[in-house]
């Protein structure tokens, strides 16, 4: 297992698309967090940290849909085929090439967190949460990333096509960010929306707040799409960006109890699968 | 160049992958268009010619249909022309699909999008000009999976921007950065991603830029497939 994992790390390091991908996030996190310094002294807007931090919750699973395809990809040529005949065990190639996927997403939210902290406490006023807080918030995110590259270790390792899993991997963190982005939409819709009157000139005046169609009423409905919202990954990839801190321990359960689902699931679907 | 057209077209017609895509375009984006908005037709109609192109087009290389096609004879600019031909009629299809599904589901009244022959034109026009930029990632990248996640990315990156663009446009008209709305119009105007938003968005067009967005796509198309076409010439086919 050391031996497959030193085989795959090395991989890992010397990964351009990994290190250009840490490089954008950095510089990414870097520019909407000076953003904040920006805005204050030059319109006097003086937004809080977690306002702009967490953006990277949104991207980082797009990027690790890109990564991880690209770094297992190779695998399929000889790599599989030849770990098997050396008497490796199905099991440690997959828990293997999953840590490895695990280490590469660790890095690239680490390259978005890091320039992002620096900047905003040594220029901005910091987070307004309190920080126990914003670092359960931090490590949140970290679990985020943790499932999106189970998900994305187990569809390299299952089909061997790579064009197709690159595009398979993209595809689905997209509609999964849509669905998410989707669930909180729903959630965030208020109960009444304003209505106005129009006077005999053609003005229009606030009339009585009148109920909202699109608004969920509690219930097994709204309690079914905040679940969604809590536990798909892309629906708490919308959360973090908005610095939403509610229900953060069930947030955090759900992806700890996804990154063991998907990984136990593709172990299991790996060790049946025919390697060609 | 009838020969490559006639091939490149009945391979598109057994392509198994192109009748789930055109099934995805007429079944479920209507469909979800009530759930998602028009915003979901937008990135559907992006996303899907993006995944469509590099896995269609890549195949020529890893089969060896593109080396055959130049050592039988015919032109790298043929090639190059009738592989964005054939990617650009799967676009119009796809999107055919779209307004047939929509037209069906909302046969009673309530279409989500205006069908005036301008708006028609720009759907058009940014069809052609997501084709064009696909077809150049598709046959200059000779790996397969490269091209669909260069494909893909771009396609992402320049959706993303278009929103941005807008939002960053709204501020400057709110006279919060004075003097970059025009720049950052033109800028969002220009690209397909922004034309896609404004479009999905559809509140905001005004008649000059249906004027404006097909004739800067056709533009684009035009530029980006004659660089495409030098650049291919000169490539080393492996």
């Amino acid at each position: 297992m050391r031996n497959l994992l030193a085989a795959d790390f090395a991989r890992l390091w010397r990964s351009k698309s990994l290190w250009i991908s840490a490089g954008f996030l950095a510089i990414f996190s870097a520019r909407i967090v000076l953003n904040l310094w920006e805005e204050a002294r030059d319109y006097d807007l003086h937004a809080s940290l977690e306002s702009r931090f967490f953006t990277y919750a949104l991207l980082i699973g797009l990027l690790i849909a890109v990564i991880c395809p690209l770094l297992l990809g190779p695998e399929h040529t000889a790599g599989l085929r030849n770990k098997t005949v050396l008497g490796y065990s199905r099991a440690a190639v997959y828990l293997s090439a999953l840590l490895t996927c695990a280490a590469a997403s660790i890095i690239l939210c680490a390259s978005a967190i890091l320039p992002g902290l620096a900047i905003g406490i040594l220029l901005s006023s910091g987070f307004k949460m309190p920080v126990p807080l914003a670092v359960l918030m931090i490590l949140g995110t970290l679990l985020l990333s943790l499932v999106w590259s189970a998900l994305f270790t187990l569809i390299p390792m299952l089909i061997p096509n790579r064009a197709v899993t690159s595009t398979a991997a993209i595809l689905l963190s997209l509609g999964l960010l849509l669905w998410g982005m989707n669930c909180n939409g729903m959630l965030e819709q208020p109960p009444t929306t304003q209505a106005y009157t129009i006077t005999v000139n053609g003005e229009a005046t606030p009339a009585d707040p009148v109920p909202n169609p699109d608004y969920l009423s509690e219930g097994p409905v709204r309690e079914m799409v905040q679940f969604q919202a809590d536990c798909l990954p892309g629906g708490q990839a919308y959360q973090y960006w908005v610095a939403n801190t509610e229900r953060l321990p069930r947030k955090m359960a759900a992806s700890a109890v996804l990154f063991v689902g998907i990984g136990a699931a593709g172990l299991l679907f790996f060790r049946r699968r025919d390697l060609k | 160049m009838n020969r490559l057209m006639c091939a490149n077209m009945s391979r598109l017609l057994r392509d198994r992958f192109f009748w789930i895509c055109l099934a995805f375009m007429g079944l479920i984006v209507p469909l979800c268009n009530g759930i998602f908005g028009n915003f979901f037709y937008a990135l559907s109609a992006t996303a899907i010619p993006a995944a469509f192109c590099p896995l269609f087009l890549g195949a020529e290389y890893s089969d060896g249909t593109m080396r055959n096609k130049i050592a039988m004879g015919f032109s790298r600019f043929s090639v190059y022309l009738s592989d964005f031909t054939v990617c650009a009629v799967a676009g119009v299809l796809f999107n055919s699909a779209w307004l047939a599904g929509t037209l069906l589901l909302h046969r009673d009244g309530g279409m989500p999008i205006d069908l005036s022959l301008p708006f028609l034109l720009c759907i058009a026009g940014v069809c052609l000009a997501w084709t064009a930029l696909f077809a150049l990632l598709s046959l200059l990248i000779q790996s397969k999976a490269h091209a669909a996640v260069a494909c893909l990315l771009t396609a992402v990156v320049t959706f993303l921007l278009g929103i941005q663009l807008t939002i960053l446009i709204n501020a400057a008209a709110d006279k919060v950065a004075p003097g970059t709305q025009y720049p950052l119009e033109l800028l969002r105007d220009l690209l397909p991603g922004g034309q896609a938003y404004v479009i999905a968005i559809g509140d905001f067009v005004t008649e000059g830029q249906l004027v404006r967005f097909p004739l800067y796509s056709l533009g684009l198309t035009g530029i980006v497939t004659i660089v495409g076409m030098a650049m291919f010439c000169r490539r080393d086919l492996r």
